[in-house]
């Protein structure tokens, strides 16, 4: 897709422009599409490339290839996010896509909905220990210890083909192959006799993992298994970042909107300039791949360094100095090009804005006609999110239509209506993905990944809000998670009983998340209630003798 | 560069071998055999014998002749298996200081490990006078089933005989290695080893790339070719009773005669389709007459009474092929270990199950030795062509005991080391600050019935009811086989652990103690040795002198020269004849010297007056 650019020099005072031609003007980057302009500003698709047209005919704006669109919510597959990440590079840790943290969490949820709990945040990229790496009485050279080292590190990380670096498709040749040629390489007895210190067992670690590898895809069944195991990881990741993509697209317009009511009125509140949508397609790359990309070749960065993910909330000073550097841009009618700081002074163009004392007008008749534009014909805008809804729904696309729905509640946030149908067809997907979530929380929880399962099983929750084994089972890998979040665990206990209220295991759960959170009392009244139903049950007793 | 050996230290045969040159060559002993009977005696004179002789003597002096003593290393006294043994056994076992067993010979009692250390020295020497240097290192194969105590006990042995056992290897897995080494191969096979007392039977991946890769093994420790003697021994007693009315097997001489027989004639009809077993006079009627014992057997006869023998082994094939997760028919070649694979019957069972005819040119005796000097070599030798890797298996299942008197798993048999499995474990009691942990090995569910490796307390748990704490057991074994436990109490992160050490039974004093014996022993042997190579010298020298004097005689014994000379080489030759009959062989050496001057000037008078 190409989009038009506002060309650098470009005589701007000569066009005869509204002000809110103006405003659409700055958002002409390079990056956005007509569609996109139009969405974002919500202005008719047609003005937009009207103005467009015009500005073209005057010769003050250039046609670049775009790197992404947020119109369609699908990206185009640049090569870019397509190779960023390998297919086998899925870690172990499975689910991490970003759509929680931009997700629902503003939102307070819907009666009965319980919230999903939030993916770890990604972690920063590592440092080698000179205490490992320089470890005296150790006979091996230092491009084998990295190599070591190298293997070690990436254990957690690598699913089972990665770990033995062949592809998903790799035939039973291929993988033993790759099995054999690294247990050469790994196996403490190639360096039989030589002083390894705690390089042995690393080793021992890395030949352990190989051979966990090599036991599940070297056999047919269990290759299955696994296989079918990372296709709902795939799956769930996809829908991730599916709707990752969505809502930031929606954020954005929410801030737009925001930002434009604002700046209307004082300037140092306006809103910062809004961050690429993260592309569904290549969702924030882990710690140890390969470096990140930036996110948009077109885009200068904005900050030190590539952020991955969505983009964290602003410091009110930082926002500040975005905004007025937005804004002072905006008053010259350009905005920020290619690679450019935007902090470096444009000198070519001390006429281009208009002058300083018309802001104030300026500002107050943007805000105006936009109000006016959102009106007159935000609802032909809306009318197309809710008919591709639809249409997704129908197909069963329920992620492009959540995204769709999620988009015309953007637009229109006091339509309550869309509202409940986006909440509708959020339960669908989740509803949908259910089976998916739980194979994959069933298969953390025999990884051990407690974590990683409390978190899927509360997604298995979501489209299964009134089946208990869900929260029982969550609760139950909270308990047994190493940072155990009791305050989720209760939550969800809570639940379960509310479901189950005469059902001694449920309430025995709940006593169990009292008793663990140190809420003694709270624990006695369940662990009661739960003895007085079953009045079998040792554990319950044992635990309320305790508690006595 | 030092080399080390290899040795199969089998139940009734053992072999060693060495790799030379990047070949493993197979030793042959002093006698020209490439495997020496698993044999110990002691005879009346105190002097130890092991292999060929040992074995040559043993129906004249069954007491004190050990044999199939592997079948009782690391072995309780009052386990079946001992109990079992001293009911067959014409030597005697009595219990030791720890429980364990001993045999008594010539009123000494000697360990297990020792007497099987008294093989290793053996094979040690051998291997010694064939590389003309002294070996220290060895890797020594135990039957893929043995448990943790019985490979200790055989590193105890190797240490008493003055080897440091660098590695146990499985004895089907040495099998796959020599199988495979230097053919460049990528194959799945099976290894089928059915010897005098275990049966065997491991799967094998082999990898050009030099890699071999257990992927299962199982076997029966009751199943060999004494079983299939029984059947013969049982077939000629029945017949016996039948004819004559007389048990043979409440006299303890003609029982040994007829295990002789039985085994002899298993061996014959292996090659032949009949043969005749012939034991007169082997007892007195109770008319005091001379009975004798004399039946033909069949080969058919005998797969007869053996059918269900080799019908085990293919269930046991059949039953580690499903572990392994294969088909038959993914099994690309078979290869035969063992002297009872000789057995046509056990060949076609084989071939018929695997539908495959097993691999030809790998000799089921040396097979072993062979493998274990290869493993030997890819541990300590950097060469290319010895830039191999085992990747072997757990044999036995290890775990813990939880309460009920449970075994609770957590390495499964046939896990690939070195390895590491954690598991959680909670407690019993309200306020349990400590938990027991017994680390065992076995397969039964029953935790008693599993062998006991070691056991630690892990104190200072956090106070909480029952089943509050949640405690890590982690299990790890390492390349070198050594199991390590620790347990972890996850909230508190306190931790507890320990390295398993299995034991043979003896104490590091009695090992000690052993090895100095053993060492002592060699010693005096090398000097028997010695003095016996210098007496055969001296010997050799005299009799070509007597064989020259009348000669020489004839020539000198016209001058008083010549007189004088004879009546020294006299002297000289009476001289060390008295010093071979005092067995002095530091002085002998020396007379030797005189008698080859004698020798050298006799020839030279007779050689000029001709
Ligand atoms: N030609 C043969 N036919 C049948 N059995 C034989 C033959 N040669 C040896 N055996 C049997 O093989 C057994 C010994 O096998 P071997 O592999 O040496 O035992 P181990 O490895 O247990 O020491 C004995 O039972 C012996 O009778
Ligand atoms: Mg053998």
């Amino acid at each position: 897709m190409r989009a038009p650019r506002l060309m650098q020099g470009a005589k701007l005072t000569e066009l005869s422009l509204t002000p809110f031609e103006g405003f659409i003007l700055s958002r002409l980057d390079g990056s956005l599409g007509v569609d996109d302009v139009a969405e974002l500003t919500g202005a008719e698709v047609s003005a937009v490339a009207e103005l467009v047209a015009r500005l073209d005919a005057a010769g003050v704006i250039e046609w670049v290839r775009a790197t992404s669109s947020i119109a369609t919510g699908r990206p185009p597959p640049t090569p870019a996010s397509g190779e960023q990440r390998p297919p086998s590079d899925a870690t172990k840790r499975p689910g991490r896509g970003p759509s929680d943290k931009v997700g629902r969490p503003a939102r307070t949820p819907a009666r009965g909905v319980v919230r999903t709990i939030p993916a770890p945040p990604d972690e920063p990229r590592r440092l080698y220990d000179p205490v490992e790496l320089d470890e005296p009485g150790v006979d091996l050279d230092e491009d084998r210890r990295r190599e070591i080292l190298d293997a070690y590190y990436r254990l957690e990380r690598s699913n089972h083909y990665v770990l033995l670096g062949v592809p998903r498709d790799a035939d039973k040749k291929e993988i033993r192959e790759a099995y054999f040629r690294l247990s050469k390489q790994f196996h403490p007895d190639t360096l039989f006799g030589k002083r390894l210190g705690t390089y042995q067992q690393k080793m021992e670690a890395v030949f352990r993992r190989l051979t966990d590898a090599y036991d599940v895809l070297g056999k047919n069944k269990t290759r299955r298994m696994y296989d079918d195991y990372l296709q709902t990881r795939d799956e769930v990741e996809a829908v991730d970042s599916g709707l990752a993509a969505g809502e930031a697209q929606a954020t954005e317009v929410e801030r737009t909107s925001q930002r434009v009511a604002a700046a209307a009125l004082v300037e140092p509140t306006v809103a910062p300039e809004p961050s690429p949508a993260p592309s569904p397609r290549a969702p924030p790359p882990r710690a140890p791949s390969p470096p990140p990309p930036p996110p948009e070749p077109a885009r200068p960065a904005r900050e030190p360094s590539p952020v991955a993910g969505p983009r964290p909330a602003l410091g009110e000073d930082e926002r500040r100095v975005l905004a007025r550097e937005l804004l002072s841009r905006r008053l010259r009618g350009a905005t920020g090009q290619g690679g450019r700081p935007p902090s470096t002074p444009r000198p070519a163009q001390p006429s281009s804005a208009p002058a300083p004392v018309d802001r104030e007008a300026l500002l107050r008749g943007l805000a105006t006609s936009l109000k006016q534009a959102a009106h007159t014909t935000g609802g032909g805008k809306l009318e197309r999110h809710l008919t591709d809804a639809a249409t997704a729904e129908q197909a069963d696309d329920l992620v492009s239509a959540v995204n769709a729905l999620r988009l015309a509640a953007a637009l229109a946030p006091e339509r309550d209506d869309i509202a409940r149908d986006l909440e509708r067809v959020r339960h669908l997907l989740a509803k949908k993905m259910a089976g998916t979530y739980e194979k994959q929380a069933v298969y953390e929880e025999e990884l051990g990944e407690w974590e990683a399962a409390a978190r899927s099983w509360s997604r298995v929750i979501e489209g299964r809000p009134a089946q208990v084994r869900g929260y029982v089972r969550a609760v139950e890998a909270l308990l047994r998670a190493k940072a155990a979040d009791l305050k989720q665990a209760k939550e969800l206990a809570a639940r379960a009983v509310e479901l189950k209220p005469d059902d001694a295991k449920t309430r025995a759960l709940l006593g169990r998340v009292y008793s663990a959170a140190g809420m003694r009392a709270n624990a006695r009244r369940e662990l009661e209630a739960a003895a007085k139903l079953d009045p079998e049950d040792d554990f319950v007793k044992n635990l309320l003798r305790e508690l006595k | 560069m030092e080399k080390v050996i290899g040795i199969d230290l089998g139940t009734f045969n053992s072999c060693v071998a060495v790799v030379e040159g990047g070949t493993p060559v197979v030793i042959a002993n002093r006698g020209g055999y490439k495997v020496t009977p698993s044999m110990v005696a002691v005879t009346e004179a105190g002097k130890r014998l092991v292999g060929h002789i040992a074995k040559r003597q043993a129906v004249t002096n069954a007491e004190n002749t050990v044999y199939a003593a592997k079948r009782l290393i690391g072995r309780k006294f009052d386990s079946p298996q001992v109990k079992q043994a001293m009911a067959t056994c014409p030597f005697r076992i009595v219990e030791g200081p720890h429980g364990d067993c001993r045999i008594s010979l010539r009123e000494k009692a000697y360990s297990i490990p020792e007497v099987s250390a008294m093989i290793l020295q053996e094979m040690k020497m051998i291997a010694e006078d064939y590389l003309g240097q002294e070996v220290s290192k060895a890797v020594v194969t135990v039957p893929a089933y043995f448990n943790d105590g019985q490979r200790q006990a055989t590193k105890d042995a190797g240490t008493i005989a003055g080897l440091d056992v660098i590695r146990i290897i499985n004895e089907p897995t040495a099998a796959a290695l020599a199988y495979g080494f230097g053919k460049n191969i990528d194959r799945t096979v099976a290894v089928y080893d059915l010897g005098g007392g275990t049966f065997d039977i491991s799967i094998l991946e082999i990898s050009s790339s030099g890699v071999f890769k257990v992927i299962s093994t199982a076997g029966d420790t009751f199943l060999g070719g004494e079983d299939f003697d029984q059947r013969i021994i049982d077939w000629l007693v029945q017949g016996f009773q039948e004819e004559h009315g007389i048990d043979l097997r409440q006299d303890r001489m003609a029982l040994q005669r007829l295990k002789d027989a039985a085994e002899k004639a298993k061996c014959e009809l292996s090659a032949v389709v009949e043969t005749e077993v012939n034991l007169p006079f082997i007892i007195s009627s109770a008319r005091n007459e001379a009975l004798h014992l004399q039946r033909v057997l069949t080969r058919a006869q005998l797969e007869d009474l053996t059918e269900d023998l080799v019908e085990r082994t293919v269930q046991i094939c059949e039953m580690t092929l499903d572990e392994a997760g294969l088909d038959k028919d993914e099994v690309e070649d078979i290869v035969l270990v063992g002297g009872m694979t000789r057995m046509p019957a056990v060949q076609r069972a084989v071939s018929q199950f695997f539908e495959r005819e097993p691999t030809k040119g790998v000799h089921p005796d040396e097979v072993v030795a062979l493998g274990a000097s290869i493993q030997a070599a890819a541990l300590v030798d950097d060469s290319p062509e010895m830039d191999m890797v085992l990747l072997d298996v757990t044999p036995h299942t290890l775990g813990i005991m939880v309460v009920g008197g449970y075994f609770e798993e957590l390495i499964p048999q046939n896990t690939t080391v070195p390895t590491a499995k954690t598991k959680p474990f909670t407690t019993v009691r309200d306020n349990q600050t400590a938990v027991k942990i017994l680390v065992l090995q076995g397969e039964s569910r029953r935790a008693e019935e599993n062998e006991l490796l070691g056991e630690f307390v892990l104190t200072g748990l956090r106070r909480a009811p029952a089943g509050e704490v949640t405690i890590d057991v982690t299990f790890e074994i390492n390349a070198d086989g050594i199991v390590s436990v620790h347990a972890r109490d996850v909230e508190t992160g306190k931790e507890q652990s320990i390295t398993v050490t299995a034991t043979s039974g003896l104490t590091q004093d009695e090992i000690d103690g052993m090895m100095n014996d053993a060492q002592d022993y060699a010693v005096a042997r090398r000097a028997d040795e010695a003095s016996e190579g210098a007496k055969q010298q001296a010997e050799t020298l005299i009799a070509e002198i007597e064989k020259l004097f009348p000669e020489v005689e004839a020539v000198v014994a016209g001058s008083d020269f010549g007189r004088d000379a004879i009546e020294k080489a006299r002297v000289v030759v009476d001289r060390a004849r008295a010093l071979m009959e005092r067995n002095d062989a530091a002085a002998l050496k020396e007379q030797i010297e005189a008698l080859a001057r004698t020798q050298r000037m006799f020839k030279g008078v007779v050689g000029k007056s001709a």
